[in-house]
């Protein structure tokens, strides 16, 4: 099995850094605890005081009785420094460097009034985006530290306010390198002589407004374009007003569209000085230098071409030189903006003679956005793949509003979780209630905590990741799921410690990589018991592609197991991939959630009955059919290694497929989606029956309301709560009905670990849309209170798409149009509205229904869903 | 008058902690995701470098094993620490988990029990689980070999030294006796074994267990070796540690920096405030280390608003802190 281990693939190559960052971790610990400056005076100082005022106080006071010329003297008293970072001097400029600290020329445009009062009472709270400060440990035990005002892929530099000079660092000399606290010292407020002072000062801050005393810039009837200086040796950053009001930044030195938005492009001033508007900026959350060769990350060498304005738009053009063999790619690149929240992004390029290579082109991974291309591209994580020689790549960004939704009636509270004997984590995995509300919690390095009547107390310990739990009928013993076994923990002296470790069922092969999770169990009321198996980076690989496989040492990965009340295992049903959430609901229908990936499209909730066959293609080696895999692993078998496999039959697996009941819409709505939880009668709300799924990425729940066609299952899903403030994994409801969220702290996306809790007031209920129902026209949409008005055509969107079923990692969004509402009809109680549409098998239908109020005028947050529709009603 | 350390200076001794810290990382901070056993036997499923369904058990006072549940035998053993757990506890976790010891092969056979027949591979292998003590957590494994229940522990009782114990309960199946069971073991690869009474072993290896004997102990006395595993331990060298977490703002040479100067410690009459109420002391060991573990208990006057001491705890462990206070303690003016 050591072979396991070699094989490991490249997923986890990362680790080496976190590795080495948490070993740096303590130094910014000494690094913050030494920040300091010592103080002895009489108290309370002026800072004191003024923080235990309240900020809005503070700026309302701030903006009576402030004034602007004695604030401007204190600003630029050299006793404080405030200029000394906050001014961008003209020697800096030409160095191409920026001023240490935001710039404070239009810190009136950028922060309200109470923002500034906090800025300046504790600088640590908010750092403006790119303005944090690093400690920089080189390899000769040197350390540095101040803000990183210019980078490049060879080298970084820093300034630190104490120092005249910025300091250059080759990045091959760097041992270590972590963010640290703001730059801006502490105790600053402490040097100014009087309350009266910071008044003055915060007044003459929040006039410094460029909008104030420029004139603002902007596009009437033809694209107007400004070059805005970046200082010395960095292209002039491309800054681009399009008539009706939408401005974007493109930086000719990153090669990539930098933020939007919309407003003037910027102010000018009396003197000619030219300020652009960052009031309300959107990034494109595009890495600097996007293209690469592939995943291997071969590097180009990029070169500036030109910009042109035509009559469509702004084009940009540059070259890619590959820096192994010097063949040249030519990128002509451009953008339509249909709206604020839709931006279509177009590069046409010329490949070399001899090239046959895929390109990529890597996105940052952003939540409440949707990603799709033109065509065929494969979607992995934040890059999308080109097809060979494909000319023409068209990337479409859309964007949902941004902001946290809870809906109403609905509210978070933190557990505090127990204290973890290091190096074990409490990084909750899973939840499992007794009947007299005893919790459990399992845990990634593997212990289970008990909570009964607010007390943790550690109930079993030094498991193999524990993915799992779920308490026995005798509601006193515990199952979890470890990586290699099923195993009951059994407290047999009912002293609320586990003593012993019973075996329950371990025959599936386990090859030690770390990708190989396994989930559950769930149980239904007969008593069977059911888990599952994830597919891992070792063994064999369904289908060669470019963007890698899922692999399968054969043995029941990527399988539902089920146990049955004699203790017989029935390999139950295959073809999962990262099966990370199991769950049953109250009519012992089973179902799984699968991760994005090769032969999954997006992630999905899928409903599993014996024999199903769920699209990933590596677990059907195990089928008796082929004779590879015995029906039951013993001593022998269970460590087997199994040379060769013979290929897999495309066509008819593809027939077999069964497809998933609700597709989770990958970017827009989830990424890695946790277990579903079903909603009990009491307790939460009027969502009885649904689904409720945490999303590690996008750190949040999404609701699925399922239905029956033609004894298919399929529904839509709709936005619950985001984002959550961890990144959230493992949900149960307890028996009062309240909805328990895990969040674990390492993977992919990590947070800090933590248990928040959902609860429901049923004095308020909430407005969502309750359900989204087939019609043999069209949909009806039941809301959970009347609407209080009507709702037009024009409001409501519907898009068709659908995604591709095939070996690459993910599928972008295919075919989509949006459809002509035919008619919309509002039910007499104003609670269901009969969308008449055209729909075909298939399919998933994104309906959108734009602003709605309720009848007592509640704003409908969540006023998009997802259908995922297998089949028409007859 | 207020009295303020220059930004420069505050730097410089940053940056001579860092440099100093680097030793650290070297030499202490490699225990930081170390498994402790302390009073109680620990169980860690882990993949080690054996197999990936591997069960660790490390025991009070450093001897640990690898048990193999697929087979049901005890793999090899170690002397020294127990797991180092980093790579389960950071990244995406999963990793190969490195043992704190050199690996000992003890001579266990691949299959080591057969019911019956000494030359015939077991039907079936059975790992039920396995049982914690209450108070001692050792872990008693639980399996049967073609039907036949057998509890196993695994114990050391000295230096290189390594206990199986077999226990073979009642099997609920049937009247009858058990067949006699075979232990098969290379005994050249240890430098001697012993027996309990009524056990014997062939020359080849095989040690027979009478059918009514309900309990068997297979002793071994490994061959010693010279590249024995220490394990770099946090350091408990006093100075380090006060050089490493102290200095920056305790000095020793009566100059005041963030806090009170050690030049003086237990001699100075100080005023410090408890509970807001303002009380006289001259230190004692109780004082110094209530001072050390609970900086806020009692500020010393003059220090109200200083930047608060960070929680040592978090860095330092027990024995860390019993090593700083000893070098605290041997800054007492001789008497």
């Amino acid at each position: 099995m050591n072979r396991a281990k070699q094989k490991t693939k490249s997923m986890n190559s990362s680790c080496d850094v976190v590795v080495r960052a948490c070993r740096f971790a303590w130094v910014v610990l000494f690094f913050t605890s030494a920040w300091i400056i010592a103080e002895e005076s009489t108290p309370p100082s002026l800072e004191t005081v003024l923080k235990q005022t309240s900020l809005q106080r503070l700026a309302t006071e701030a903006l009576q009785q402030g004034e602007v010329t004695r604030g401007k003297e204190i600003f630029e008293r050299e006793k404080l420094g405030c200029a000394k970072c906050h001014v961008a001097t003209p020697a800096a400029s030409k160095q191409g460097l920026r001023a240490i600290g935001p710039d404070q020329d239009d810190v009136g445009d950028r922060l309200r009034p109470e923002q500034i009062v906090e800025s300046l009472l504790f600088p640590n709270k908010t750092i403006a985006k790119g303005y944090d400060s690093f400690v920089v440990v080189t390899n000769d035990g040197t350390v540095h530290k101040g803000v990183l005002v210019a980078q490049s892929k060879d080298e970084i530099v820093l300034a630190d306010p104490e120092k005249t000079a910025p300091v250059t660092i080759p990045r091959s000399n760097i041992e270590a390198m972590q963010k640290g606290r703001s730059a801006m010292p502490d105790g600053l407020v402490d040097q100014l002589a009087s309350r009266q002072e910071f008044y003055d000062l915060i007044r003459y801050l929040t006039e410094q407004k460029a909008s104030a005393t420029g004139t603002p810039i902007v596009a009437t009837d033809k694209l107007l374009v400004r070059e805005v200086p970046a200082g010395e040796g960095r292209r002039a950053l491309l800054a681009v007003a399009q008539p009706g009001g939408i401005c974007f930044l493109y930086d000719p030195n990153t090669f990539r569209f930098d933020s939007i938005w919309q407003g003037p492009l910027g102010w000018e001033q009396k003197d000619g000085h030219f300020t652009l508007n960052r009031t309300a900026v959107e990034s494109f959350h595009i890495y600097d230098k996007p293209w690469r060769i592939d995943v291997a990350r071969v590097l180009f060498d990029f070169q500036w071409g030109s910009y042109e304005v035509r009559e469509a738009g702004i084009v940009f053009h540059y070259t890619l030189r590959d820096q192994e063999e010097g063949r040249v790619w030519s990128v002509e690149e451009s953008i339509e903006i249909p709206s604020i929240l839709r931006q279509r992004l177009r590069f046409r390029i010329t490949h070399p003679e001899n090239s046959n290579e895929v390109l990529t082109y890597w996105l940052r991974q952003t939540n409440f956005r949707n990603v799709a291309t033109n065509g065929q591209q494969a979607q992995r994580d934040q890059l999308e793949f080109l097809q060979p020689r494909q000319d023409e790549f068209i990337l479409q960004l859309s964007r949902r509003k941004s902001g946290q939704t809870l809906p109403r009636g609905y509210s978070i509270r933190k557990i505090a979780g127990p204290k973890s004997d290091p190096p074990y984590l409490f990084e909750p995995t899973a939840f499992s209630f007794a009947p007299d509300g005893t919790g459990f919690v399992t845990t990634r390095t593997g212990g289970v905590w008990r909570y009964h009547k607010g007390q943790w107390n550690l109930f079993a310990d030094g498991l193999h990741e524990s993915l799992g739990v779920l308490v026995a009928p005798n509601g006193r013993d515990v199952y979890t799921m470890q990586k290699p076994e099923l195993t009951l923990l059994r407290d047999t002296d009912s002293n609320g410690v586990a003593d012993l470790y019973s075996s329950i069922e371990s025959r599936f092969r386990f090859s030690g990589n770390y990708h190989e999770f396994a989930y559950g169990p769930v149980r239904n009321s007969v008593g069977d018991l059911f888990f599952s198996t994830g597919l891992g980076g070792f063994g064999h690989e369904a289908k060669k592609t470019q963007t890698g496989q899922m692999l399968t040492p054969l043995g029941y990965r990527g399988w539902v197991m089920k146990v049955d009340t004699t203790g017989e295992l029935i390999p139950f049903a295959s073809g999962l991939r990262s099966p990370a959430g199991i769950g049953m609901n109250e009519r012992d229908e089973l179902f799984i959630t699968d991760n994005q990936g090769d032969w999954v499209a997006s992630s999905y909730l899928g409903h599993v009955e014996e024999g199903d066959f769920l699209g990933h293609p590596a677990a059907l080696w195990d089928r008796a059919e082929y004779g590879l895999t015995p029906r039951l692993l013993d001593y022998r078998t269970l460590d087997a290694w199994v040379e060769t496999v013979p290929p897999l039959d495309e066509a008819k697996f593809r027939a077999e497929r069964k497809r998933p009941a609700v597709w989770l819409i990958h970017g827009d709505l989830t990424n890695s989606p946790g277990n579903p939880s079903f909603c009990p009668p009491q307790g939460f709300g009027p969502f009885e029956g649904q689904a409720f799924i945490a999303d590690i990425s996008h750190r949040a729940i999404v609701r699925v309301a399922l239905e029956k066609v033609n004894g298919v299952y399929q529904g839509a899903v709709f936005p619950f709560v985001r984002p959550l403030e961890s990144s959230s994994y493992s949900t149960r409801f307890d028996p009062q009905g309240r909805l328990w969220v895990g969040s674990v702290g390492r993977g992919w996306t990590p947070g800090a670990p933590m248990i928040e809790v959902i609860s429901y007031d049923p004095e308020i209920p909430p407005f969502e849309i309750h359900r989204i129902e087939l019609t043999s026209n069209g949909f009806d949409v039941h809301f959970t209170r009347a609407l209080g008005e009507a709702v037009s055509v024009e409001q409501v969107t519907v898009r068709q798409f659908h995604y591709l079923y095939w070996a690459e990692y993910g599928s972008d969004r295919q075919d989509v149009s949006r459809l002509p509402v035919e008619d919309l009809t509002l039910s007499r109680d104003r609670k269901t509205l009969s969308i008449q549409i055209p729909v075909a098998q298939n399919n998933v239908y994104e309906i959108d229904l734009g602003s709605l109020h309720s009848v007592d005028g509640v704003e409908l947050e969540n006023n998009f869903a997802f259908y995922t529709l297998n089949e028409l009603v007859r | 008058m207020s009295l303020r350390l220059k930004l420069p200076t505050v730097y410089l001794l940053v940056a001579i902690i860092l440099v100093c810290s680097r030793l650290f990382i070297d030499d202490t901070h490699a225990g930081e995701f170390d498994i402790m056993v302390r009073d109680r036997a620990i169980v860690q499923r882990c993949v080690t470098d054996h197999d990936a369904r591997n069960i660790a058990v490390g025991m009070p006072g450093g001897f640990s094993f690898s048990f193999d549940p697929v087979r049901c035998r005890l793999v090899y053993v170690w002397f020294g620490g127990f797991l180092d757990f980093r790579s389960e506890a950071t990244g995406r976790g999963g990793l190969m988990v490195d043992i704190l010891g050199v690996k000992r092969h003890v001579g266990t056979a691949l299959l080591p029990l057969r019911m019956g027949d000494a030359h015939r591979d077991p039907g079936t292998i059975r790992f039920d689980g396995y049982r914690k003590e209450l108070v001692t957590g050792i872990p008693t494994f639980l399996f049967r070999v073609d039907d036949v229940p057998v509890e196993q522990r695994v114990l050391s009782f000295g230096p290189d030294q390594v206990t199986i114990e077999l226990t073979f309960p009642e099997s609920h199946r049937s009247e009858s006796h058990r067949p006699v069971c075979y232990y098969q073991m290379d005994p050249t690869a240890v430098k001697s074994v012993e027996l309990s009474e009524r056990l014997r072993m062939s020359d080849s290896g095989v040690i027979e267990i009478p059918v009514d004997e309900t309990w068997a102990q297979i002793r071994l006395q490994l061959h010693p070796i010279k590249d024995t595993f220490v394990r770099k331990e946090p350091t408990t060298n006093g100075h380090l540690l006060y050089a490493l977490h102290c200095m920056s703002c305790h000095t020793l040479d009566g100059k005041k920096r963030i806090g009170p100067s050690f030049a003086d410690l237990w001699t100075r009459k100080r005023t410090v405030t408890r509970d807001k109420r303002a009380e006289e002391v001259i230190a004692d060991e109780q004082y110094v280390r209530e001072s050390i573990l609970q900086p806020q208990a009692a500020i010393v006057e003059g220090y109200e608003n200083a930047n608060k001491m960070v929680d040592i705890r978090k860095t330092l462990n027990d024995k860390q802190i019993d090593a700083l206070m000893k070098f605290l303690l041997d800054l007492k003016p001789m008497e």
